[in-house]
């Protein structure tokens, strides 16, 4: 499932997938792979994302 | 006169290899698999791992049979190690777990390029020499290794320009 919340929290910020990945400290494929639903992260990454873009893990993560 | 030529070239080659090697830990550069690349890098090692297996079966199948494949064991053995490389190769450039994050990856593609040149080198002589030909057969010992080589990182060159083209194409 494709997770449009970090999208979207990420052009929110103003960010591209090559910037946020480099606070990650990831390769911007994982943040694409994580935006299109192709790759479940850790939690230590979920953290990361969610640090960056000041959200919380629900906000990000959560599935109802 | 050509084989010291030569000789020095690959010499030259091994020493920029470890001076780069050295150079890239003093300068403790942050270079690392993140953690979608060593999943995707396991996957690799095991479809490698599968390939290898299965290669080994039918040459053993084969060698049952009494079917000659017309090169050494060895010579057999050797393809199938790169072809089980290559595979792992292919596989993590494929999926974009080949070059670390934050590795300078024109510096290794050149790096690539200059093994590829040196060995295609090698190739050349041999077929000039007319020493990787006995009798109208292909002797493996006699430069094989080199024309293997040369195919290897050939094939991993083209992988990632490919790759590169593809991504740049579909606008990743």
């Amino acid at each position: 499932m494709k997770n449009l919340r970090l999208k979207s929290a990420r052009a929110a910020k103003d960010l591209s997938q090559e910037e946020l990945a480099k606070i990650c400290d990831v390769s911007r494929q994982t943040i694409s792979a994580i935006e299109k639903g192709d790759y479940n992260p850790t939690i230590r990454l979920c953290l990361k994302i969610c640090k960056a873009l000041d959200k919380t893990l629900d906000e990000l993560f959560w599935e109802e | 006169m050509t084989t010291h030529i030569l000789a020095i070239i690959i010499l030259a080659g091994v020493v920029a290899f470890i001076i780069g090697l050295v150079t890239g830990k003093l300068s403790k550069k942050k270079a690392h698999y993140d953690e979608m690349q060593l999943k995707i890098r396991g996957e690799g090692y095991k479809v490698a791992f599968y390939v290898t297996i299965i290669m080994l079966l039918i040459m053993a199948c084969l060698g049952e049979m009494n079917i000659s494949l017309g090169i050494s064991l060895s010579a057999c053995m050797f393809i199938i190690c790169m072809i089980g490389i290559l595979t792992f190769i292919v596989y993590c450039i494929v999926n974009d777990a080949y070059f670390m994050v934050g590795e300078n990856a024109k510096g290794y593609m050149t790096l690539i390029m200059l093994v590829v040149v040196i060995n295609a080198s090698c190739v050349v002589m041999r077929l000039i020499d007319g020493t990787m030909f006995e009798n109208g057969q292909f002797v493996f010992e006699n430069g094989g290794a080199n024309l293997l080589c040369t195919l290897l990182f050939g094939v991993v060159l083209v992988a990632v320009i490919v790759k590169r083209v593809l991504s740049k194409e579909s606008g990743e």
